[in-house]
């Protein structure tokens, strides 16, 4: 691997950990290296609050991730130590700082993703690239948003993006990227015990539900009338009410989807407080996509191929009860390269975490 | 959260409400105007409302505004309209236009207290106790007239001041 810093290649490391997750606006980095003064470029990385820039490549020129320094660790020892310096790509500013307050007011009206992101990624120099699988959603027109004050500028736009089944990610440039994983696209790896060194099945079903509710507050465009439902209006007394108790009245907007993988009664509910023309169906089935990344299966490799976070993987491995060849979205990757080894670790969860389509069993 | 700012201008929307331009801690920001039932009023530009969140972000309101003129003693109530004045040394004026006052001395005033309002009943009586009282004036008249060879041919006052009776406001 080879990296430049603010343009210069720096030479001399020990220890290099790229990690990537799909839906975060940022990988990170973590390297190893000794400070000698005066080698051209180690200044610039070495003076912690530089915010230096760190490229790397392939061992081939090829681009592999364009960075930015953040942490510098290091401890004073009778012998040089070395220095810990880590980092995240250059969207990573975004879940670190909240809408500076020249760029007033939180409230956008009339507006859509696209238009909202490219204002607020303006005064970082970062660009946006929307991909066409999610270029209709990106440029809806949305009638109303209002950010919170003490909320980072990625959830902010992260909580509009998922909403619209918008998967907001970064790319090797340091560009924010907006795309949604082509589950029908052809799989770029299949995973057998025969070609990994570990595969590892991790399900938590601590955080999965079998009924997931959404709720939010009425619109107040509603209908009055509407909201009662079919409880009887012409009540008596407060005491009528009680003959209405656990029914779902509309007063408020609600859905709930179930997990058919779970196979329990396991029930749980979310209020819902952003876009107020949000669809709680939508929200539900998002919710039941983001539950089902409690079922993965981390992979080891002793080498790096060439796929990245969103791509499909195909994995069979009878030990973990998956006899059948299953399709899979790759969640995160972890490439590492030291003295001795290359080697690349990733996870993988089911393909209805993204499309919010109902869940298929994998195992048996 | 519950902040305040500044009342800029505001607009009715097909359904009827009132829908707020407001300039708050977070910038400009519209809300819906919130207010006790029945009541249609509007702020004038410039006033401090309060301006809160509520269950949906996209849905903030305005659930009232920090009123000037107060000068309602204990247990009074004074509803009062306002006209904003842009003097031409660019200040600002707020001059009240008119008031209703529910004092608590157990008037009410409507304007002002400088004269008073009429019951129609004491009037019409006492019209009508005149009227009878111009008729027997006349039917002497008459008699004295005729006791005297003269003719007068007498013509009664009536008067009937009932259409200007409003039914649909009453009072003590």
């Amino acid at each position: 691997m080879k990296v430049k810093v603010n343009g210069v290649y720096f030479l001399y490391f020990n220890e290099v950990v790229i990690s990537s997750t799909l839906d975060t606006v940022a990988s990170t980095f973590s390297i190893l290296a000794r400070w000698d003064p005066d080698v051209p470029g180690h200044n610039e990385l070495f003076t912690p609050l530089s915010y230096a820039s760190v490229v790397f490549y392939s061992d081939e020129d090829k681009l592999i991730a364009t960075m930015t320094a953040v942490r510098w660790t290091v401890k004073a020892t009778a012998e040089p130590g070395l220095w810990q310096i880590s980092g995240y790509s250059k969207p990573g500013v975004l879940d670190d700082c909240q809408i500076p307050y020249n760029m007033y007011p939180l409230e956008s009206n009339k507006k859509s993703l696209k238009q909202i992101t490219e204002r607020l990624l303006a005064p970082f120099g970062l660009k946006l690239v929307v991909y066409a699988i999610v270029e209709k959603e990106c440029n809806q027109i949305i009638e109303k948003t209002v950010a919170k004050p003490e909320e980072t500028i990625k959830n902010y736009i992260c909580s509009i993006a998922n909403q619209k089944n918008v998967v907001v990610s970064h790319d090797i440039y340091g560009n924010l990227i907006m795309f949604r994983p082509d589950v029908k696209s052809k799989p770029k790896l299949k995973l057998t015990p025969e070609n990994t060194i570990t595969m590892e099945l991790d399900v938590d079903g601590t955080d999965i539900h079998s009924h997931i509710t959404t709720l939010r507050q009425q619109s107040r465009g509603d209908n009055p009338d509407e909201a009662f439902g079919n409880i009887n209006i012409n009540v008596k007394s407060f005491d009528d009410f009680d003959q209405d108790r656990g029914q779902t009245f509309k007063v408020s907007s609600t859905d709930t989807v179930r997990n058919p993988l779970v196979k329990v009664f396991r029930p749980t509910v979310d209020k819902l407080t952003r876009l107020s023309f949000y669809d709680t169906n939508r929200a539900a089935l998002n919710m039941r996509g983001v539950e089902l990344k409690n079922i993965r299966i981390d992979f080891t490799l002793n080498r790096w191929e060439p796929i990245s976070i969103g791509d499909i993987i195909e994995v069979t491995n009878p030990l973990l009860n998956i006899n059948n060849t299953v399709k899979m979205v790759l969640e995160s990757t972890t490439i590492n390269e030291s003295g001795e080894s290359k080697t690349m670790s990733g996870a993988l969860v089911l393909l209805e975490t993204f499309t919010g389509d109902e869940p298929q069993n994998i195992f048996g | 959260m519950i902040t305040l700012s500044k009342y800029f201008s505001s607009l009715i929307d097909t359904t009827g409400r009132r829908l707020l331009k407001v300039l708050g801690l977070y910038g400009a920001a519209t809300a819906d105007n919130c207010a006790p039932f029945g009541d249609d009023s509007c702020p004038v530009k410039g006033m401090d409302a309060i301006y809160s969140t509520t269950g949906s972000d996209e849905l903030p309101i305005v659930i009232g505004y920090i009123n000037f003129n107060q000068v309602a003693a204990a247990g009074e109530k004074r509803l009062f309209s306002l006209k904003r004045v842009d003097n031409e040394d660019g200040s600002v004026t707020y001059v009240e236009s008119f008031y209703t006052w529910h004092k608590n001395d157990g008037t009410y005033e409507l304007g002002g207290n400088v004269d008073n309002s009429v019951r129609y009943s004491p009037l019409n009586s006492a019209l009508v106790s005149q009227k009878n009282d111009i008729n027997n004036e006349l039917t002497k008249i008459q008699a004295a007239l005729s006791s005297l060879g003269g003719t007068y041919a007498r013509a009664p006052i009536a008067i009937d001041i009932s259409d200007a009776k409003i039914e649909e406001i009453k009072t003590l």
